[in-house]
């Protein structure tokens, strides 16, 4: 009957190679962080390399040597990133990044930032509060969960299909009151709110790490609903929930077909028996992704009762 | 010519000895086996009266065995006239015998055609008027029609296997002839006639069309594990690919696995397989004909893209009760059948088990033993196959039959790890996976005769398959705390598939047989198809303890109906001896939701017979199926769910086209070749990684992608099924593409059965009545797959990267080629009471490591370097039955 045992397979494709990765909008410098890839299913740190010669075009111009800047503050795990120090991608612009690193194979991969959308409007309506489960309203009434409506109306574009990655966050500040005086305690930060198309009504996909994904094809403008929730409870009197803000991201068919395939990968693995989800690659030679964006922000006060 | 000569000289020397002719004269007369002419001439030669006559008008066939003491001579040469169409008068001296002038009236021979032994009534023999060159074949109730015009004939009726039975008569009015065909041959016979080659020549579109497959031979052939099975037959066919050992059922011209119409007598299968398709759910000794078409099929079939594989199980033998047992390494198996009245009606019983649980239970509960883990895996199937049948009148006749089959997978472990015996901490790890899926078949079935050129038949069947496939893991982490007791906390995964489809269908199909040339089959059909597909993936553990106690009724509502309306007619035209055309069209009507879909199919096929018996045959159809199969491992496990064509998903559709050519040369051996082309859109599959958490009836359509294929290849076939050796050869050299929007990134990508080249040999040869051996040798090349190449990070946030794969493009990666030889012996031993038959031998002779599946993983020797796994289903396994007829 059925046995697996090691076999010798002399696959093209598996050598390792190098990684690149790099996303880039407007008004920040470019960063691109390279690496070398391991075998799959290996259970390796990976390298970050920082000898690598990474160079940045502007159509068949250099526009300069990215340098490396080690991005992670434990120096046994260094994770170097190349950054820019003199340019910003403009829109529309195509873009190359060319790597050679010693005994690697050169990658090389080429992308642009699209042209923005502009939000008509973002609304937060139906807002109710809720006793979080589990918490017993009479021990502590102040922990509270925000219940929802969001509306995100989107600007048709000319350029279809155009793809989005949007997200919605709201800023966490946390208070104290001293003296009649509302004092802020901590930095605070910036919490995203989990957005999802459960029913498939505009075919989004909610992204592994925050947002969601989506593909809009016609040309009339593009109408999102959710019905969502504050991800943590809020404990009404420490923390401020009075903002909720949107980050609309235009990505590149590149952009977008990378981190739906990423998403998916990440929340799916059926076994061997089943069929694997490929991902996307633009970068030649190598592995990962190097695609623009082009960010439209909004935001909306809460209005509670 | 030089007869005529010879009685003409004899009437010139006996003219005077013949003065007066008295037709009244009495004479004894005796024949023994003579030909008619001899009779004649001896007539004559008793009686002293001259007959003349030419050579040509008296029927060379017709052999004389008779006695007559002082009969008239008039009345003698009636008797032996009878039936020729010949008349006699007297000229002059002499009686002249002469043909009687007769009109160009059309009359109709019909009736049953039967296995002798027991009464089966037999599908697509042969009948065949050699004197016209014109004939027909029976229908699957064993009815043939045959309108030719009046006059002497020579009708053959022949079947595969069977001693040909001809029938010589003048023929004069419409008749009624039911023949039954001896099967019991011996070796020589089966050497020499198999069937009449110029009938099925004649009646049959083209080798490589509808193909009636040797069930015969099917339990001479080669078996894995002792069983012999009838899709392992199709396997032999070219254009028929299929995945290890024939894991994930068939692929017909790079069609998928939901495009195959299978038939249990005429009643649509869900699920025709047993242990994820390496065994079928027809029992072969239930199994009285097969006929295998790969797309030119014709408009009385439908609602599949790729092929029809149409099973008639046997009616029961109407002659005497017989019954057999056979007993192999995985399965036990009983038949029992015999008359419910002698010639008027049978009943047919049969039904197996497998006995894998017998030793499967016992080994994998000491394998988990030595794991320090308590349970065990099992699997087990069944399936009977009831029949019964009876003629009320020669025009009426009531059919009932009945399958059920069930198969059942179970695998339990419990493992307990104690990781702090101060603190009396432990870990629960219970895991308990079922399968169980199976088909529940059953038809009523009404044959009536209007006349003797409309047969109709009537069916109510009904069709169900349901599977239920159920993971659980419970992860107890149990902290023992001294007097204040035990602290657990409870975690579970559970996942669920089920699926079922249910059909309720009336349909009545026509033959209408007006001559020779022309065969009409005509017919309707309604059907109601219910879905209930499901699946849901929990970690929560209220809906899992929920659905554990059954009141969770999410997937109970999870249900849709729909209805599918069918019109067809099919019009078989043989202008004359070299055309054969076939022109057909199908007109069906889907109710899904508030949406109908109209369509129309038309089906064309033609033949044309040139010089030296070469054939060319061409065909060119349009199909669409309504149902889809989603299938998330394309190996043909039972966790594929059957879903109805919506507003959203349209029916899928091919359209193919062949042509080609074939030969039989020496009466021996059967050559032919096809090219082919199909294109098949409105294809659907999982987008790829799409979150299966929960699928229902209302929310499938999202979770799944539209897309298209494209097939094209070259068949060539050589098959002798003449003398002691028979066998086939086939080569296949094709291509099978896909594309759906959202799987590879929209791009085309090779299917994965597309198998460039694919060489099948079959041979059995017979040394005696008692001993055989034969052996099939396969070899494909390797089914395509994608494999992981690289692994590495993305940075989303430099402090909580995540684990990237990347994989090679979709199949890619071809995996070795397929190949296999198998060995077997027959031997059987009459004695008076009955027979046995021992069947022994080996399955992938040289153990031939075909793989199923790569995994990659981190070599445990070397750390640093990656390491692939390859998974392989059989290995060299000898098998052994023995069978028992009574």
């Amino acid at each position: 009957m059925s046995c697996e045992e090691p076999v010798e397979l002399d696959i093209e494709g598996t050598e390792t190679k190098l990684v690149l990765n790099s996303h880039f909008t407007p008004d920040q410098n470019f960063e691109a962080y390279i690496s070398k890839s391991l075998f799959p299913n290996s259970k390796e740190f990976e390298e970050y390399l920082d000898d690598v010669e990474v160079q940045l075009y502007k159509g068949n111009e250099v526009l300069e040597t990215l340098m490396p800047v080690d991005r992670f503050p434990l120096p046994a795990y260094p994770r170097f990133s190349y950054q820019s120090k003199n340019s910003q991608p403009e829109v529309g612009v195509e873009y190359t990044i060319r790597a050679k690193a010693p005994n690697l194979e050169r990658v090389s991969a080429t992308s642009s930032v699209p042209m923005p959308s502009l939000i008509k409007s973002f609304s937060m309506t139906n807002v109710k509060k809720e006793y979080p489960p589990g918490k017993h309203s009479v021990i502590d009434s102040t922990i509270i969960d925000y219940l929802f409506d969001l509306s995100i109306e989107i600007e048709a574009t000319d350029d279809l299909p155009t793809y989005y990655h949007i997200d919605v966050y709201y800023e966490w500040v946390p208070y104290d009151i001293i003296q009649s005086d509302t004092v802020r305690t901590y930095t605070g930060d910036f919490i995203p709110i989990v957005l999802d198309d459960p029913d498939g009504e505009f075919n989004g996909l909610k992204h592994y790490d925050k947002g969601i994904l989506v593909k809009h094809e016609s040309s009339d403008d593009l109408v999102l609903n959710f019905k969502t929730r504050t991800p943590n409870s809020i404990q009404s009197e420490q923390d401020i929930f009075d903002k909720l803000y949107v980050d609309l991201r235009t990505v590149s068919k590149d952009y977008f077909l990378y981190h739906t395939n990423l998403t998916r990968q990440i929340e799916y693995d059926g076994g061997v028996l089943t069929e694997p989800v490929l991902l996307y690659n633009n970068v030649n030679n190598g592995f990962g992704i190097f695609a623009g964006y082009s960010l439209s922000r909004d935001s909306v006060r809460v209005h509670t009762q | 010519m030089l007869r005529t000569l010879i009685v003409s000289l004899f009437l010139i020397c006996s003219l005077s000895a013949f003065a007066q002719v008295d037709l009244n004269k009495e004479v004894n007369f005796t024949a023994r086996k003579l030909s008619l002419s001899k009779a004649i001439d001896k007539l004559s030669e008793r009686a002293k009266i001259s007959i003349a006559y030419s050579n040509n008008l008296i029927p060379q066939e017709t052999i004389i065995s008779i006695r007559f003491k002082k009969e008239r001579f008039s009345t003698i040469l009636e008797y032996l006239l009878k039936d020729t169409g010949l008349q006699y008068k007297l000229i002059g001296n002499q009686v002249v015998l002469y043909r009687a002038e007769r009109s160009q009236k059309e009359f109709t021979i019909s009736g049953y055609v039967e296995d002798k032994s027991t009464g089966e009534l037999l599908i697509g023999a042969n009948v065949y008027d050699v004197r016209s060159k014109k004939g027909t074949s029976t229908n699957v109730y064993g009815f043939y029609s045959l309108t030719i015009k009046e006059g002497l004939v020579s009708i053959n009726y022949s079947y595969l296997g069977c001693q040909i039975e001809t029938k010589n008569f003048d023929h004069s009015k419409d008749v009624t002839i039911n023949v039954e065909l001896n099967t019991s041959m011996t070796l020589s016979e089966v050497i020499v006639t198999p069937t009449d080659s110029t009938s099925f020549r004649y009646n049959n579109f083209s080798i490589l069309d509808l193909e009636e497959l040797p069930i015969k031979d099917m339990n001479l052939m080669p078996s894995l594990a002792g069983e012999t099975d009838l899709i392992r037959l199709t396997h032999i066919m070219p254009g028929v690919q299929t995945g290890a050992d024939g894991l994930g059922n068939i692929h017909v011209r790079g069609g998928g696995a939901d495009q195959n119409l299978f038939l249990l007598d005429g009643v649509p299968v869900y699920n025709g397989s047993h242990l994820a398709g390496l065994l079928s759910i027809y029992n072969s000794d239930a199994i009285r004909s097969c006929k295998f078409s790969k797309g030119g099929f014709g408009a009385r079939y439908g609602g599949r893209l790729s092929s029809v594989i149409d099973v008639r199980t046997k009616e029961g033998n109407s002659k005497e009760f017989k019954g057999d047992v056979s007993l192999g390494l995985t399965a036990v198996k009983a038949t029992f059948e015999g008359p419910i009245k002698k010639n008027k009606g049978a009943f047919f019983l049969s039904g197996r088990r497998a006995l894998l649980d017998l030793y499967l239970k016992p080994i994998t509960t000491r394998i988990k033993e030595d794991k320090n883990q308590v349970g065990f895996s099992n699997y087990h199937y069944f399936d009977w196959n009831a029949k019964a049948n009876y003629a009320f009148s020669n025009k009426d006749k009531i059919y009932l039959s009945f399958y059920n089959g069930r198969d059942g997978f179970l695998d339990k472990s419990q493992e307990i790890i104690s990781i702090d015996n101060i603190l009396g901490r432990r870990l629960e790890d219970k895991i308990e996976q079922s399968l169980t899926w199976g088909n529940t078949i059953g038809a009523l079935r009404w044959n009536h005769l209007f006349g003797n050129k409309l047969f109709a038949n009537t069916n109510l069947t009904y069709s169900r398959y349901k599977f239920k496939s159920e993971s659980t893991r419970e992860s107890l982490d149990i902290i023992a705390d001294g007097a204040m007791g035990e602290d657990t906390f409870k975690r579970v995964a559970y996942d669920l598939y089920s699926s079922q489809i249910q059909d309720w269908a009336i349909k009545t199909d026509f033959d209408f047989i007006p001559s020779a040339e022309h065969y009409f089959r005509f017919g309707f059909e309604a059907i109601q198809h219910n879905f209930q597909p499901g699946i849901l993936s929990t970690e929560d553990l209220s809906t899992f303890e929920e659905f554990a106690s059954g009141s969770n009724t999410l997937l109970d509502n999870s249900k849709v109906s729909t209805y599918e309306f069918t019109l067809y007619a099919e019009h078989e035209w043989k202008p004359n001896k070299n055309w054969q055309t076939t022109l057909g069209i199908r007109g069906t009507a889907f109710q899904t939701g508030g949406h109908t879909y109209y369509r129309a199919e038309p089906r064309l096929k033609a033949s044309y017979t040139l010089q030296n018996d070469w054939k060319l045959f061409s065909s060119w159809t349009l199909n669409y199926q309504y149902l889809h199969l989603l299938t998330p491992s394309g190996i043909g496990l039972p966790s594929d769910l059957w879903l109805p064509s919506t507003q959203q998903i349209a029916p899928q559709r091919s359209w193919q086209s062949a042509i080609g050519i074939d030969r039989r040369l020496y009466d021996k051996l059967t050559l032919g070749s096809e090219l082919y082309f199909k294109k098949m859109d409105h294809l659907i599959t999982y987008k790829e990684g799409d979150n299966l958490e929960l699928l229902t009836a209302d929310n499938w359509e999202n979770k799944v992608t539209t897309g298209e294929g494209l097939a094209y290849g070259a068949e060539f076939y050589l098959q002798k099924n003449v003398g002691p050796t028979t066998g086939n050869f086939s080569y296949t050299l094709s291509w099978a593409k896909r594309k759906f929007a959202e799987v590879n990134f929209g791009k085309s990508y090779p299917f994965r059965y597309d198998r460039r080249h694919n060489i099948k040999i079959n041979l059995i040869h017979r040394f005696n009545k008692k001993f055989s051996v034969a052996g099939n040798w396969s070899y494909g090349s390797g089914i395509a797959t994608t494999l992981p190449i690289g692994q590495y990070e993305f940075p989303v946030d430099p402090f909580f990267p995540v684990a990237a794969r990347a994989f090679s493009e979709k199949n890619s990666i071809r995996m070795p080629a397929y190949h296999r030889l198998d060995l077997g012996m027959t031997y059987k031993i009459s004695r008076k009471w009955g027979e046995q038959q021992l069947n022994a031998g080996i399955y992938n002779v040289y153990n031939r490591k075909n793989p199923i599946y790569y995994r990659v993983r981190r070599n445990p020797d070397d750390f640093d370097k990656k390491q692939y796994l390859q998974a392989t289903l059989f290995h060299l396994i000898p098998y052994f039955s023995y069978k028992v007829f009574l």
